[in-house]
């Protein structure tokens, strides 16, 4: 705008910056200043500021505890990277293309509020409700379990799902090995699963609005011009909604990078299903090591960095071709 | 322009919630949810009740449900007496929040977990108001607590930490009619393990030779992040009994290592039990699946599938509650009993109570509830097994929880505290390695690599 | 040879162009078949767990452990209303209600207030350190809750010590002016909590707006909190109405912030008050069936009362840059 007043910008952004600041930044700076202070030590030295004395550190001990990972029976770090990797390609993937699929199927039928209720509905659930319906479709006993009842009616074995260890195709068919390296698992694919289910309706509902976004003029031209569905989907929807699919993705990788309340609540981490977050809250609420904590805190921020990258990327080529 | 006039209707719909919950605001604002529960039935006996109106003490607890309704029914007399207020807060996820709380600065005044890993961590850090710091408090719970108990709630030689709402965890509950149709004795106080595997062996053995067709034992190992405390329980069960107090004690304290041969020698003789598919319904898989509360069902199903279970004393709750799954009107002593575990000691595991500062009101609760009289309020009420010596046995509701309270005081019994309740957070408690081990061994792994990962699980724990 | 009868003309020229319409209806309907199967299909798995749910709120809790919630169905009638009996007559419960409203409703407002100031500088406003400012904003979106609560509230326990007069009480919605157990205290934490995202959400939203409606509104010599006001909210509907949704949710359903920032009881909101519902075991967990339900009652009104701006096209027509 002309003549916008250099202090102007300031001002709409500062009630964002101070709290975002406040609540967010600090702490993770205090956070990162942790991690540098090994488990007992006084640090290098200390500031003091409002009263509160930072201890400032230098030690990798704690970074080391996640490389050599010494205690694979309380806390497998190596599990836990590996299950957060997991997390974040399948249970983005499947999350995304599921969302897109039905925003884009639903815009046609007239019932389209009702379809997509039904699918948000878990978003309106809380945890708690969450873990007790999960609990009992995953329930062992093929009387009481949904899912072993329907796959015992197909043929298939009752499975442990939140338990078993194994390959995930080894409940339906004899195909294939028994078990696949970690963290390619049973149990893990059953939490991701739950998380899909959760999710799908986010990434329905914020496609949605950008998919309304798009000019109907474009789409009727485009079908008047004998364009079929399937062109119109791939040549006009997907380059369109691009930035919303990119907001949706990188919303939804972070998710599942700081994903603690599903696995906490169904398997508090057990049987290999730890990620770093409920490491992070085990170690610093539970086994008072709140700097081994703050590292694998520290190790999950830095996993985000390339990934805030990649959109800003984007964000500037969208504004240079505005 | 339509545009605005749906903003207009947005801002209305806003607008509307916003009046709407100020109205309901006011009405509820009339609304008294305090206390529940009986009316006081005991008035507090001793000294003059200080006057504390206006006074909160702030307890943080994990009680929830009827536990919370007792609890409310146990401090009424208090609150009458002395005008004070008690805001309490129920959490299972008390570990955390209360971290968090002392970490942040905010503590509450009074905290009663049921682990003590966070209790002597809190103690060795400084937190914790040593007890002597409230006048009269400490004398008497010398006076009112055996020895043992006093000793438990010493850190560096100060007293911290006061017990109550026990649970004994040395009951293997079983079907009566059933034993006795079959001809089966429980073991005697007396017994040891061999007696047990020779019992179990029995059972299996008619079963396979078609007297009947139950299984000796029923297990259930589910308990969300305390999963594997059920086998836990066993194992420390067995040392004691078998390797004695005195191996016990070192083996709590760290002077032997985790995989010492003794400890092996107990978890080998609890996966002799465990591991045999004969001897468990369902085997180890099902063990591992079913729900810590849900374990004595197959005991009462009509035949019974199972015939004995071993859980901690709060098991008698579960069974007489139909909501549980269990059929209606069990009765102790007629349906279901239980025989005390083999070899002599009990184990047991309690709420510690624990006090952040000294305040008047503070500390005039925390005599209340250290106290026989306000104690027995609750032991009446079922659910509750005082570890106060003052307790008059006659208050405990049925025969069944006296004979429970009474092998936790009785003096032939060794009674010790929880072991990996004793041991450091990580090794012992939720999420701990103790827990993953028992799943890990129960799903088939190596024991010695099992012991291993134990054993390596302490140093890093150590508190500063 | 008779003439031609105009009128049977006529209506057989009518009946064969209905025939063809009909006919032509059938066919979309019939060539829609997939499309309708799919959705219809994708919506009941997707229901089939709350089904479950909503099923084993009405049984015996003694049949939830012991049987599946499919065998309800086949002997109907076995229902009762014990279940949401026993929750709604849970002391406090209605109490915790209002509390959980309190704490929502201004907290969802107050993060979308802020966020959408900030999207629209990002957005349409040149600044130094534009992109970085931004990057680190989106990505503080990453940082785990519980990482935060106890710098946060040693903070917030400092303030109380300083400033002794937020200590008081505010007048008739109770709680304190600032710091732990105060409402805005809390309606803060969770403004800034949801600021990642909104703002994410905002200026991706923001930033897809024409140019020209700028252009033309700054020559007529409108000022930025005129264009805010009459042009980018108008326009953003859905992905504020959006926002107002998830906020609300995920305020709605939070238990952590408000035990840790919100300690006493009175001020708890629903989701405390349902957690002790269950005993220090874990039983009685058939009661959070039905208190799910109870919870979830308003954040579905909320849902269907916003979910229409979405089915709207707010652009049609405009000149999209």
């Amino acid at each position: 705008m002309i003549g916008r007043k250099w202090w102007v910008p300031w001002l709409w952004l500062a009630p964002t910056l101070l709290l975002s600041g406040v609540f967010l930044l600090y702490p993770v700076l205090d956070t990162v200043r942790r991690s540098f202070i090994a488990e007992g030590s006084d640090g290098i030295f200390s500031i003091d500021i409002l009263g509160l004395g930072l201890v400032i550190g230098a030690d990798l001990d704690n970074y080391r505890f996640i490389i050599d990972n010494p205690q694979p029976l309380v806390a497998d770090t190596h599990s836990a990277l590996l299950n957060n990797l997991m997390w974040l390609t399948v249970f983005t993937a499947i999350t995304v293309a599921l969302g897109l699929v039905i925003a884009v199927l639903a815009a046609r039928v007239r019932y389209e509020a009702v379809a997509k209720s039904a699918i948000f509905i878990p978003m309106a659930i809380s945890f708690v409700a969450a873990s007790v319906i999960w609990r009992f479709m995953y329930e062992f006993n093929p009387d009481i379990g949904t899912v072993n009842a329907v796959l015992k009616e197909i043929g298939g074995e009752p499975t442990r799902w939140l338990q078993d260890t194994g390959a995930p195709q080894a409940p339906f068919t004899d195909l294939g090995p028994d078990t696949l390296p970690r963290p390619i698992q049973i149990n893990n694919f059953a939490l991701v699963f739950v998380g899909v289910w959760m999710w799908t309706g986010f990434a329905m509902i914020v496609l949605s609005a950008g998919l309304k976004g798009i000019s109907t003029e474009i789409l009727e031209a485009a079908r008047v011009d004998g364009a079929n569905e399937w062109q119109i989907f791939w040549r006009i929807i997907i380059p369109n909604l691009s930035p919303t699919i990119v907001v949706v993705a990188t919303t939804l990788v972070i998710q599942a990078l700081k994903k603690f309340d599903l696995v906490w609540v169904m398997t508090a981490g057990k049987f290999k299903t730890d990620v770093v977050a409920t490491l992070f809250y085990k170690e610093a609420f539970l086994f008072n090591n709140p700097e081994i904590g703050a590292a694998l805190a520290v190790v999950l921020l830095l996993w985000v960095v390339p990934i805030m990258v990649i959109s800003i990327r984007r964000f500037q080529f969208q504004e240079e071709t505005r | 322009m339509h545009l605005s006039r749906r903003l207009n209707s947005l801002v209305v719909t806003v607008l509307l919630l916003a009046a709407l919950s100020l109205l309901g605001l006011a009405s509820a604002c009339g609304d008294d949810d305090e206390g529940g529960g009986d009316g006081a039935t005991t008035a507090p006996a001793e000294g003059s009740p200080a006057d504390l109106t206006g006074e909160t003490v702030r307890a943080l607890g994990i009680w929830g449900s009827e536990e919370q309704a007792d609890f409310e029914a146990m401090i009424q007399p208090w609150k009458d007496d002395t005008g004070g207020q008690v805001e309490f807060t129920g959490s299972r996820d008390i570990n955390s929040l209360l971290t968090t709380q002392v970490a942040g600065g905010d503590p509450p005044d009074v905290a009663l977990p049921a682990s003590l890993g966070i209790f002597k961590d809190l103690a060795s850090q400084g937190e914790l108001t040593p007890i002597s710091e409230c006048p009269g408090l400490e004398d008497k719970v010398r006076a009112e607590y055996s020895e043992q108990v006093v000793d438990l709630g010493t850190v560096d030689d100060k007293l911290y930490g006061v017990f109550m709402k026990a649970g004994n965890k040395g009951t293997i509950w079983y079907n009566v009619p059933f034993f006795e149709a079959q001809g089966y004795e429980p073991l005697a106080a007396d017994a040891n393990f061999e007696d047990l595997l020779a019992l179990t062996e029995q059972i299996a053995a008619d079963k396979e030779s078609g007297k009947h067709n139950t299984f000796p034992w029923s297990d259930a190992e589910e308990a969300g992040g305390g999963s594997g405390f059920p086998g836990s329980d066993w194992i420390q069960q067995i040392v004691l009994g078998d390797s004695g107090p005195d191996v016990y004690d070192q083996w709590v304290a760290h002077e032997i290592p985790y995989n010492d041969p003794q400890i092996k020698d107990a978890w080998e003789k609890f996966g002799s039990i465990l591991l045999d598919e004969r001897f468990v319904l369902g085997g180890a898989d099902q063990a591992l699946a079913t729900k810590f509360s849900e374990g004595s069902i197959p005991l009462f199903t009509d035949p019974p599938q199972a015939a004995m279970h071993y859980l901690g004393s709060f098991n008698s709750g579960f069974i007489t509650d139909p909501t549980l799954g269990f059929p209606a009107g069990l009765e102790p002593g007629t349906d279901f009993d239980f025989f005390p575990f083999p070899g002599g000691g009990a184990t047991g595991d309690a709420n510690v109570m624990m006090l952040f500062n000294s305040d008047p009101a503070t500390c005039s609760f925390a005599e209340w509830m250290a106290g026989a009289d306000s104690q027995e309020i609750w032991v009446k009420l079922g659910g509750f097994t005082s570890l106060n010596t003052t307790v008059d046995l006659a208050s405990y509701p049925t025969d069944l929880d006296r004979r429970i309270a009474a092998q936790l005081t009785d003096p032939a019994t060794v009674f010790r505290f929880d072991a990996d309740d004793a041991m450091p957070s990580g090794v012992g408690g939720d999420n701990g390695a103790v827990f993953t081990g028992v799943l890990d061994y129960l799903s088939g792994g190596d024991l010695d690599d099992i012991l291993q990962g134990i054993e390596d699980a302490f140093p890093a724990q150590a508190s500063p | 040879m008779a003439e031609p009868n105009p009128s049977a003309t006529e209506a057989a020229v009518r009946a064969r162009a209905t025939g063809l319409q009909v006919g032509e209806a059938v066919k979309r309907f019939a060539s829609r078949m997939p499309l309708h199967i799919s959705i219809i299909g994708l919506a009941v798995i997707w229901s089939i767990p709350t089904i479950a749910l909503l099923v084993s709120s009405f049984r015996d809790p003694g049949l939830v452990v012991t049987s599946g919630w499919w065998n309800a169905i086949k002997n109907p009638f076995d229902f009762t209303l014990d279940n949401y009996q026993t929750v709604l007559d849970r002391q406090g419960m209605a109490r915790s209600f209002m509390n959980s409203l309190i704490i929502t409703i201004p907290a969802t407002l107050l993060t979308i207030l802020v966020a959408a100031s900030a999207a629209y500088a990002f957005a349409w406003m040149k600044f130094p350190l534009r992109n970085t400012l931004f990057l680190i904003v989106v990505a503080l979106l990453v940082v785990p809750l519980q990482m935060t609560l106890i710098p946060v509230l040693k903070l917030y326990v400092q303030i109380n010590e300083s400033f002794g007069f937020l200590n008081n009480e505010i007048p008739l919605l109770g709680g304190r002016w600032f710091g732990t157990n105060s409402y805005p205290g809390i309606w803060v934490a969770h403004a800034a909590y949801g600021l990642p995202f909104a703002v994410y959400l905002l200026r991706n939203f923001f930033g897809g707006l024409p140019r020209d409606l700028f252009e033309s509104a700054y020559l007529d010599g409108a000022s930025d909190f005129k264009v805010f006001t009459r042009i980018v909210i108008p326009l953003s509907m859905p992905a504020i109405a959006a926002l107002a949704i998830f906020q609300f949710l995920w305020v709605w359903n939070d238990l952590l912030v408000a035990l840790i920032f919100l300690g006493d009881p009175d001020r708890a909101p629903m989701t405390l008050t349902i957690t002790n519902l269950v005993s220090s075991f874990g039983t009685a967990y058939q009661l959070l069936t039905a208190a799910a339900f109870i919870s979830m009652a308003l954040p579905l009104v909320v849902f269907f009362a916003l979910q229409r701006y979405f089915v709207e096209g707010v652009l049609a027509g405009s000149v999209k840059g």
